[in-house]
């Protein structure tokens, strides 16, 4: 009876063609983990325990034991690709799996492509490969992941999802694009 | 364009932020319930009376865009110059402290 | 006689490259490389414009965007675009220009009346003329103006050409790509800064592409654009106006592409504006050259002296008779002799009693010269010259008069964020008045005029940018080129004598003339400010590029002051006029602004859903299978589900998890009501209000485990309840353990509703047992169906017995399929915003409409729900003696009194018999039609609320100019025991 449906379904049509590839990378995960107030040395030594070493700044994502650490505050991680169990007396846990929609943009023009929308710093000497920033585009607020040399991933809010891609594929258009 | 320090995300564009009011005011203190004389006049305050300072001054800001987390931010308001940010928690915890 | 010609040879033009153009429908040729002012002046030049007030005939005066003349309309119907110089305009293929302001022709102006009526129309006039004593006068006379007085005129078509908008960072940025702009480029990227050099112009170059082809000064230009063009770490940007500085180093660039002839079915953005953070500027904006009062000096044929050494060596157009070069000053100096070199006829009047041999070697000179007048309403044919006393000197013939006043260093962006430009004495310039500390500026912006001089200062700025920023690379040394370098060391004078008492413009593209200045200062306006809105003096599209200076040297003259006691003017972005379109880049149409759609949008466009937007939102309205238009299909939906059952989208609502050892007393200070007590597995109606005590939001609230609960709120308010939390928590009390996270976008909800609801949910998950004793009123369920979470929370919103269905997004719209067939036989249906939001007006509960941000707690009815042993926040300010005012307004019920007739929200309220005058007594929130009492039904908040109960009101319409009569009753319409929930 349940098969997950996309925000995006049924939007998806091939593109003019060109340089740049967008489109969706579905069957991920995601929660978020916050430390409560006080217990946040105990939280995060529960989490060594079961993911191995945690990222110490925000903006750069590690990679261990199968699962994308991204810490995006104080004591505040954002988890990809598996759960974790912390006790109620040290932190909060909350899937969000199905509160993002990711869209990835991948070519030469990719990092320009998203300075049309995204306040930040493109070049390799502020975002390199590894780097993510939690920002908006269109008003709305996202998360960028520079996962290649020229590949982005954009974790959009669902309910922002498709009116996000519709500028992502507006934003394409002088560069040209196609869509996998 | 303004660009905030926020202390976890960096230095951002204030169009990702929203903007929460004079930092500088204390809330009256929350509790037992009291409606009149003292209370009712340091809500009063906090709710309808500012200063409009010429210089620096702090204030709330949330990064909505960003990490969602609050921040105090002290600012020039003649010069438009930003000075400062602390973690709005931080701030309200070193407050609290005697 | 025409007054310019194209040269065989020599400029910058691509001869090889015609363009064909039209001005005014009469098609022109060009080259490539021209730009429309160019062309025009290779054909002849004489009068493309007519002024403003006066309309008299005007020529091109510059070659850059100070123009003040040579404005154009350029396009026509969606495309057009009003006062363009054709300066900055680039000739194009097809390009289609009008001339402005010149009825029938800018050659024969009828308006050229106005000349004869000049008195009348001296500084002030509007002021004077038109704003009274009559109030109305403006009113009466204003259309008829702005007929006479306008400029171009934009196009009220939507533009089809794309716009696009852009961030960008660099370590260092250079404003302008004159010789020190490409030097300070040069030297912070050999350092190894990352570099945007940005230039306005076309080309790169500035005053060098004033020299010609294949000269030493044109190849040194040529080596350093190939150097900087082969490094990586500079981007060159021409074609692209820095139009402002702004906070935190922010900048505003805005970039021409008109010659790409970008096509917006392909993208391609005709104008590109970037918003630029540079952590260092070098600011290389040059300078620009100031033009001569004397009588009838806006006569065509009349030009900047360094504009027409431009014409002549980049596009090789130079007058076709003899020039006259009148100068106060060495700079112009160049221009005599390039024309000299060309071979053309020049003399020079220099207003100076004495002048260096070197620069007068070869040249016919006549030292202490002045200029007192010129002949030719249609272009120049000859000059009078007059010694210093005023005694005739010498008449010539001159189809050119090149003038040059000294120069104004342009400082528009060094003063963007608010520091005063300094008078220099020893320039006779308005300098930079002082630089943030990341800043600097090098060349003509800074007085420094001699070549090497920029060079040398440019090379500086740009390696001290890059020094700054940590960059240690070697920045090398660049030598300046060997060519004779003039500088604009001179004498101020501000005005030529004009003993025949002709008009002498300062503002030419307002007609601002000395006159009107004197005029100002004998009627008291003489303060910078005060003359400048007086007169209108820098108020054209040129923003008085080339007026401001000697309008206040002579206002400063009159006031016997000095100059920088006279102060100038505000400088504020943008330097040069910027489409609203640049700026609103691709937010347009489709794209104005995001929209926010539910999980079960998809499903609803397939089946019949009709969409209403609701903030951000696109909310499904009504359904088409219960009606064409919503008046009709929700009728038919409201009778589904108080007679069956339906089911509606509520996905839309703010969804919020709370977590935390500390979340009930958390929950209990937000809400008026008590919320620590909540048992697990329960839900609870809460109302939060502000600290004003004015309700900022309701909504339901479930216990899920000791330390988890569900928030949800309504969904107008559901970003600020998120925000206002997070703030509680990180300012007020950051003691709490409690952990607050939106789950809007991770959880979808259904409601099903209607007294079979149990039923069709019993459907939709056979076996589980749903009865009171399992899920009682305000209970919830947490279980999973092949592992995909279910949270089913027994609550109401439309009086009748029923469910909220929440399950995780991407299953939704699976979860609502199914609902759908297994309670098919029951006949359920879906149903919309529309039958939601009148089911709950029926029932009494208020939602946004209500919730006004002016109404209290007590005002919607609601006091006693507060707790009354604790604190909650707006507690305190809620019992503010006017608050709780018993004629104060409040919640009430109406019923329509008149058949036929129709309530409607917004109406104001009166008691019967009160005379219908001002704000009324109240006021209608929402309205519909009662399938229940089978009449309209309204809530209002009506002063003195239900002490009114039984009476009859007004209710009065002013926009329609009606009124229907009500009764106010209680706003619980039906089930007043609430029988229905708990069935």
């Amino acid at each position: 009876m349940f098969e997950r449906r996309s925000a995006l379904a049924g939007a998806l049509h091939a593109g003019p063609g060109g340089p740049l590839t967008i489109g969706e990378v579905r069957g991920w995960t995601l929660w978020q983990v916050t430390a409560q107030p006080g217990a946040e040395a105990a939280m995060m030594s529960s989490l060594v325990a079961q993911v191995g070493a945690l990222p110490d700044k925000v903006g750069l994502a590690t990679q261990g034991n199968g699962r994308t650490l991204m810490l995006v505050g104080p004591a505040q991680y954002l988890l990809s690709g598996g759960p974790v169990t912390v006790s109620d007396a040290e932190g909060a846990v909350v899937e969000l799996t199905h509160a993002r929609t990711r869209l990835y943009v991948e070519g030469p023009d990719a990092a320009e492509v998203l300075s049309r929308g995204a306040p930040l710093d493109f070049h390799d000497s502020a975002f390199p490969l590894g780097a993510f920033a939690q920002t908006g585009i269109h008003h709305t607020p996202v998360l960028i992941y520079r996962v290649g040399a020229a590949r982005y991933e954009i974790d959009a809010l669902r309910t922002f999802a498709l009116t996000l891609w519709h500028w992502l594929e507006d934003a394409c258009l002088p560069f040209g694009f196609g869509v996998k | 364009m303004l660009r905030i320090p926020c202390p976890w995300c960096g230095e951002r564009d204030y169009n990702e932020f929203r903007y929460g009011g004079d930092a500088d005011k204390v809330r009256p203190p929350f509790g037992k319930p009291a409606v009149e004389g003292a209370d009712l006049k340091a809500w009063h305050d906090q709710v309808f009376v500012f200063d409009n300072p010429k210089g620096p001054h702090k204030e709330y800001w949330q990064h909505v865009q960003g990490c969602r987390h609050w921040l105090v931010l002290e600012r020039n308001t003649a010069t438009n110059q930003v000075l400062q940010a602390w973690p709005a928690r931080e701030f309200a915890l070193a407050r609290v402290k005697p | 006689m025409k007054g310019f010609k194209r040269l065989p040879s020599g400029g910058r033009i691509d001869r090889a490259k015609a363009i064909s153009f039209t001005l005014d429908g009469k098609a022109k040729q060009g080259f490539a490389g021209d730009t429309l002012a160019s062309a025009l002046l290779a054909g002849g030049g004489g009068v493309v414009g007519r002024s403003f007030k006066y309309h008299r005939p005007r020529g091109v005066m510059t070659a850059g965007p100070e123009e003040p003349n040579a404005l154009f309309t350029l396009g026509s119907g969606a495309t057009q675009e009003p006062n363009i110089p054709g300066t900055q305009a680039e000739l194009l293929e097809g390009l289609a220009a009008r001339t402005q302001n010149g009825w029938p022709s800018v050659g024969f102006d009828v308006m050229a009346i106005n000349q004869r009526f000049a008195k009348l129309l001296t500084a002030g006039f509007y002021y004077k003329t038109f704003m009274g004593p009559r109030k109305r006068s403006w009113m009466l006379y204003e259309p008829f103006i702005r007929k006479a007085a306008g400029l171009g005129e934009a196009s009220a078509d939507p533009d089809p050409a794309r716009y696009d908008t852009r961030r960008a960072f660099t370590e260092v940025l250079v404003v302008g790509s004159g010789p020190a702009g490409l030097a300070a480029a040069l030297a912070a990227a050999r350092a190894g800064a990352r570099v945007i050099l940005a230039e306005q112009d076309s080309d790169l170059g500035g005053s060098l592409l004033s020299e010609p082809v294949g000269s030493a000064g044109d190849a040194w230009r040529a080596t350093a654009i190939a150097e900087l063009a082969a490094l990586p770490q500079v981007t060159l940007m021409t074609r692209t106006t820095v139009q402002g500085l702004y906070d935190g180093n922010t900048l505003g660039l805005l970039e021409r592409r008109d010659h790409l002839s970008p096509d917006p079915a392909k993208g391609q953005a005709r104008q590109v504006f970037t918003t630029l953070t540079a952590q260092r500027i070098v600011f290389a904006t040059g300078a620009i050259e100031r033009p001569l009062v004397f009588a009838d000096n806006d006569r065509p044929g009349v030009m900047l002296a360094s504009s027409a050494l431009a014409y002549l060596q980049r596009y090789a157009v130079a007058p076709s008779g003899p020039a006259l070069v009148v100068t106060n000053n060495d700079s112009a100096y160049r221009t005599a002799h390039a024309f000299k070199a060309a071979g053309l006829q020049v003399v020079v009047a220099d207003t100076r009693a004495t002048v260096d041999a070197a620069l007068t070697a070869g040249l016919e000179v006549e030292t202490a010269a002045r200029l007192v007048g010129v002949s030719g309403a249609h272009g120049v044919t000859a000059a009078r010259l007059a010694r210093a006393d005023g005694s005739f000197l010498r008449a010539l013939p001159s189809t050119l008069v090149a003038v040059s006043g000294g120069w104004s260093p342009a400082v528009h962006l060094t003063s963007h964020t608010g520091i005063k430009p300094r008078w220099d004495a020893a320039t006779a310039c308005f300098l930079p008045g002082g630089f943030a500390a990341t800043h600097a500026a090098c060349g003509a912006v800074m007085g420094q005029f001699a070549l090497g001089q920029a060079i040398a200062a440019g090379f500086t700025a740009g390696r001290d940018a890059a020094a700054a920023l940590g960059h240690a690379g070697n920045s090398g040394a660049l030598a300046a080129p060997d060519i004779q370098s003039f500088g604009a060391a001179g004498e101020p004078l501000w005005r030529m004598p004009n003993p025949r008492h002709r008009k002498a413009f300062l503002d030419f593209q307002n007609d601002v003339s000395d006159k009107d200045v004197a005029q100002a200062f004998d009627e008291g306006y003489r303060s910078v400010e005060h003359l400048k809105r007086y007169t209108t003096l820098g108020m054209g599209t040129d923003q008085g590029k080339t007026s401001n200076i000697n309008a206040l040297a002579i206002m400063a003259g009159l006031r016997d002051v000095t100059i920088p006691e006279a102060g100038t003017t505000t400088f504020r972005p943008p330097y040069t006029p910027t489409a609203i379109g640049a700026l609103a880049g691709r937010a347009v149409g489709k794209h104005f602004r995001p929209i926010r759609r539910s999980p079960l949008h998809q499903w609803q466009e397939a089946n019949g859903g009709v969409f209403i937007e609701a903030g951000p939102w696109l909310r499904c309205w009504y359904y088409t299978w219960a009606g064409d238009s919503a008046a009709s299909a929700y009728i038919k939906e409201m009778e589904l589900v108080r007679r069956n059952v339906g089911v509606s989208d509520v996905s839309y609502l703010g969804k919020i998890d709370v977590q935390g050892p500390d979340a009930p007393e958390f929950l209990n200070r937000v809400y008026v009501n008590g919320f620590a007590k909540l048992p697990v597995g329960k839900a609870r109606y809460g109302v939060m209000l502000n600290d004003d005590a004015v309700a900022l939001d309701d909504g339901t609230t479930t216990r899920l485990s000791e330390n988890r609960f569900f928030m949800t709120t309504t969904t107008a308010q559901a970003g600020e309840v998120m925000s206002w939390l997070e703030f509680l928590l990180e300012t007020a009390w950051p003691e709490l353990r409690v952990q607050v996270t939106s789950i809007t976008d991770a959880w979808g909800g259904m409601a099903v509703s209607g007294p079979n609801a149990r039923k069709a949910l019993e459907l939709t998950f056979p076996g589980r047992d749903l009865s009171s004793a399992a899920l009682p009123y305000m209970g919830v369920l947490e279980f999973a169906v092949e592992g995909v979470p279910i949270r089913l929370i027994r609550l109401s919103f439309s009086g009748e017995l029923a469910y909220e269905v929440y399950t995780p997004a991407d299953y939704t719209q699976d979860l609502w399929e199914h609902l759908l067939a297994a309670a098919a036989p029951l006949g359920i249906k879906p149903y919309g915003l529309e039958a939601l939001a009148s089911l709950r007006i029926e029932k009494g509960h208020v939602a946004g409409l209500d919730l006004d941000h002016r109404n209290t707690l007590d005002d919607i009815g609601l006091g006693k729900m507060a707790g009354k042993e604790k604190d909650y926040i707006g507690r305190a300010m809620r019992f503010r003696p006017k608050l709780q005012a018993p004629e104060r307004w409040s919640l009430v019920g109406l019923e329509l009194l008149d058949a036929g007739q129709k309530l409607r929200g917004g109406s104001i309220l009166f008691p019967q018999g009160a005379e219908l005058k001002g704000h009324g007594h109240g006021w209608i929130t929402s309205v519909t039609w009662s399938i229940e009492l089978n009449k309209y039904i309204a809530l209002a908040l009506y002063d003195g609320g239900l002490k009114h109960a039984g009476e009859e009101i007004v209710c009065a319409y002013p926009l329609l100019n009606e009124t229907v009569r009500a009764k106010v009753v209680s706003p619980h319409f039906i089930d007043q025991e609430g029988k229905r929930l708990h069935v």
